[in-house]
């Protein structure tokens, strides 16, 4: 009696149904690393010439991973709770656990946010918003001094974690689709660096001193968007079976016009050839990135989530 | 180790699905009904799966010949199984999942923040977020009444003594002579889920007549931490890759510096 017309597989699994805040909480911490691992690395392997770009680059950090944390919040079911991922109550000392990436998660968008604070500082430093001589001394300490190299070391380290942890939690869990394929970090890791260092070109004012360092962005942003590419097609040949999740149906045609086309070859025929859309063709390409930076990890969440019970 | 190992063996070769199971722990845990009543559409079964108000599910597995002139019903008394290694467990970074002095897997409901990783983390899909409480919902094994010597609710119910409680090593023991008798009976599909092969051993375990996948059981289901050190492998490669093109982008050629100014100001306008 071999035909069960109940279907109890997909039954036994329950997604999460993580929403629209997770979505775009992964978005932006995408850029949040992003702009902070791009703006340490042109300011520790970059000329002279490109700290006037990379300290906007630093401006950008910090605010989003705020944005970050509150989206994250909002998320909990329990919000008012939310100390309770650094800190457990029970026994009155720090909650820490390296087995799970949410805890560690927790712990790094912390620390992040205080490497980005500081870079934030220095960068109004820099700008001469800020001229209070003690955060001057402070910010030229950790940007500039001879510990500066470490300083910025480790928060770039900080950046990709937070870069690929995300891709690390779905890879972590029972839904198939989220566990198939190990690249996801990889793909998550190149979509946020290709979308923050869009963002940098879009705040890059035009000034020919920063001719070249624009020149160097675009040349990093073209490298990221074709890692992503290669991420994404490795990403889905390991997904297997489940490929269909993402490839087909609706979030089939998102991934296929919304980020193939849309969100990486469009901006790369940009990147190759600049003079396509006039003075006009950074801001497009960089805004057809952002736009599927979002639309692939809408896709890579709500895709595998869907046909189980809970969403 | 807890002092004891307390748990629960769930012969379904002797349910005949009456629900009791599913009534008491309603009742006992004071769990409310669903907003609507539904019929699923695919099985007398209505109520379909676990959740954060129904703890305890007795499943129907309708099964058809291939002409569909024979039928046979099979029920499961689904519940949380008590892994022990359990991958709600294992991801909540809160630690409110813990186990308790009788071995049994806890939410600490003043604990949890609802991030719903622990949904998740279980191959079973046992845990849902509950609108009511905002905070992570499953089979406590009835905490309560083990605290004060009684047995969980389910189990006093039960009509037909499918619901055991006991002591795990006893209840094994029981589970494989059944299985004996079972097989001389011939069921030759009779088989215990929920020896230490499956995730170390499950508190609350099974007595199946068939295979697990068709009640929906995995065949062999893992913590989701076996893929975390390859997700962390891959990770560092994705690091140096992008780290690595990154610098190639920025790094100060000082010998080429110049033509890539000229470069810069003929392509980016
Ligand atoms: S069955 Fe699921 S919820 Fe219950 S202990 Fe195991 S992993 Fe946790
Ligand atoms: S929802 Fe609650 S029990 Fe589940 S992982 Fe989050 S904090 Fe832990």
């Amino acid at each position: 009696m071999p035909v069960n017309p109940y279907d109890y597989f997909t039954h036994q699994v329950t997604s999460p149904a993580w929403h629209w805040e997770i979505v775009w909480y992964f978005f932006f911490a995408g850029i949040a690393a992003g702009t902070y691992i791009t703006s340490t690395i042109a300011q520790l392997a970059g000329s002279k010439n490109d700290l006037q770009g990379v300290i906007r680059g630093y401006l950008i950090g910090f605010p989003v991973i705020l944005i970050c944390g509150i989206l994250l919040v909002t998320d909990l079911d329990s919000p008012t709770r939310f100390l309770h991922m650094l800190w457990y109550p029970r026994e009155n000392i720090p909650m820490f656990k390296a087995h799970s990436p949410m805890s560690v998660g927790g712990w790094v968008v912390g620390l992040f946010g205080a490497f980005s604070f500081i870079g934030f500082l220095y960068a109004l430093v820099k700008m001469e918003k800020i001229k209070t001589p003690w955060l001057v001394k402070l910010t030229s300490f950790f940007h500039e001094s001879a510990f500066s190299k470490l300083f910025l070391i480790i928060g770039m380290l900080c950046g990709f974690y937070l870069g690929t942890y995300t891709g690390v939690l779905a890879n972590t869990s029972q839904l198939p689709g989220w566990t198939a394929s190990p690249l996801l970090p990889v793909l998550f890791l190149a979509s946020g660096m290709s979308a923050g260092m869009a963002l940098m070109l879009l705040v890059t004012p035009k000034k020919s001193e920063l001719n070249e360092y624009k020149h160097k962005l675009e040349r990093a942003d073209k490298y990221m968007v074709i890692l992503e590419l290669v991420a994404l097609a490795l990403f889905l040949i390991t997904l297997g079976q489940w490929a269909g999740k993402v490839t087909t149906g609706f979030y089939g045609f998102l991934l296929w016009v919304g980020v193939v086309l849309i969100g990486l070859l469009l901006p790369l025929l940009l990147k190759w050839k600049p003079n396509l859309l006039g003075h006009r063709t950074t801001l497009v390409s960089s805004l057809l990135i952002l736009v599927g930076g979002y639309v692939l990890r809408y896709v890579v969440i709500m895709g595998p989530q869907s046909g189980y019970f809970g969403f | 180790m807890a002092e004891q190992q307390m748990g629960m063996f769930v012969d379904t070769s002797t349910c005949h699905g009456c629900k009791a199971c599913q009534v008491a722990c309603k009742e006992w845990n004071e769990l409310p009904m669903e907003d609507e009543i539904k019929f699923l559409g695919t099985s007398y079964d209505n109520t379909g799966h676990l959740s954060d108000t129904n703890w305890r599910h007795v499943k129907f597995v309708e099964l058809f010949s291939e002409d569909r002139s024979d039928a046979r019903w099979l029920f499961l008394s689904d519940s949380c199984k008590h892994c022990q290694h359990a991958g709600c467990m294992e991801v909540c970074p809160t630690n409110a999942i813990i186990r308790t002095e009788f071995d049994t897997v806890y939410i600490d409901q003043d604990t949890c923040i609802g991030c719903r990783y622990c949904i998740t983390g279980c191959p079973f899909g046992v845990i849902e977020i509950s609108h009511i409480s905002g905070t992570a919902q499953k089979c406590t094994l009835c905490y309560d009444r083990l605290q004060v010597g009684q047995q969980p609710a389910c189990a006093q119910a039960c009509p037909t003594d499918c619901i055991q409680f006991g002591e795990v090593s006893s209840l094994m023991k029981i589970a494989e002579e059944r299985e004996v008798l079972l097989k001389n009976m011939g069921h030759s599909k009779a088989q215990i889920y929920g020896k230490s092969d499956i995730l170390g051993g499950l508190n609350v375990f099974y007595m199946l007549t068939e295979e697990p996948k068709v009640y929906g059981l995995p065949e062999n289901p893992q913590l989701p931490q076996k893929n975390m050190a390859k997700s962390y492998m891959f990770s560092v490669a994705g690091m140096v890759a992008a780290g690595v093109l990154a610098l190639l982008a920025f790094r100060s050629k000082r010998m080429s510096q110049k033509t890539d100014i000229d470069q810069d100001q003929s392509h980016v306008v």
